[in-house]
């Protein structure tokens, strides 16, 4: 979902998403660089988005990931579950004991 | 078949190239950050845990893809062998003698004249008690 959000705000190779993720999350968040690719090799495979070969800004050839229709879509959607279940999550968490 | 392993040499390289940009492209951030660039190199290879590692972990990523390509790959080889009835017959036979059916070849009318020896295992009425 991390890597979706960060690539809906604009292409990126792989590590400038890593790079976004770090900033966004005011660098609270660190994502172990070997584990990007599986994750966005299999995102690829799923179709939420798609790559293509482009140049860097050091003019050198890397791969650019950006978000398909379907990833857009798909980002919403476990968007929406995440925030449902900090919902309830939140309304467990802030049951008092009067109330059970 | 072959394009199926020519797609998957492609992926590799793609990979390997894509991989590489990274780490050279974090190496430069560590250098730019005042690290020696011998062990910004060191650093950045650490990290990856392991080209290979992330490369194997990136073909099981991908592993429904080269799933759906051995699919393809059996049912073009099963075909191949449903249109070939007299090598298929040639196959089984090379498995069975193989697998060291001698009953069955016997009653082929074939007779063997050398067993491929397999090495001792020992427990009483096994295989190889013959």
């Amino acid at each position: 979902m991390l890597i979706l959000k960060t690539v809906s705000l604009g292409p990126l190779h792989g590590y400038g998403i890593l790079l976004r993720i770090q900033q966004i999350s005011k660098d609270r968040l660190e994502i172990q660089q070997g584990s990007l690719y599986p994750a966005l090799y299999r995102l690829e495979h799923q179709g939420w988005i798609t790559s293509e070969w482009g140049e860097s800004e050091n003019k050198r050839k890397a791969k650019y990931y950006r978000l398909t229709a379907a990833g857009k879509r798909r980002l919403q959607a476990e968007a929406e579950k995440w925030n449902q279940m900090t919902d309830v999550i939140a309304g467990i968490l802030g049951t008092k004991p009067e109330e059970v | 078949m072959a394009g199926a392993t020519l797609r998957r040499s492609r992926m590799e390289s793609e990979m390997d190239a894509e991989l590489r940009f990274h780490m050279e492209a974090y190496a430069e951030d560590l250098v730019r950050g005042g690290v020696h660039r011998e062990e910004a190199m060191r650093r950045a290879r650490l990290e990856f845990g392991g080209i290979e590692r992330v490369k194997e972990e990136g073909r099981e990523a991908r592993g429904a893809n080269l799933i759906d390509n051995l699919v393809q790959d059996l049912r073009y080889g099963l075909r191949m062998l449903r249109k070939n009835p007299g090598f298929t017959a040639v196959t089984v036979l090379t498995l069975a003698l193989a697998l060291g059916e001698r009953g069955n070849l016997r009653a082929c009318g074939l007779r063997v004249l050398a067993w491929p020896t397999f090495p001792r295992t020992g427990a009483p009425g096994s295989y190889l008690d013959d």
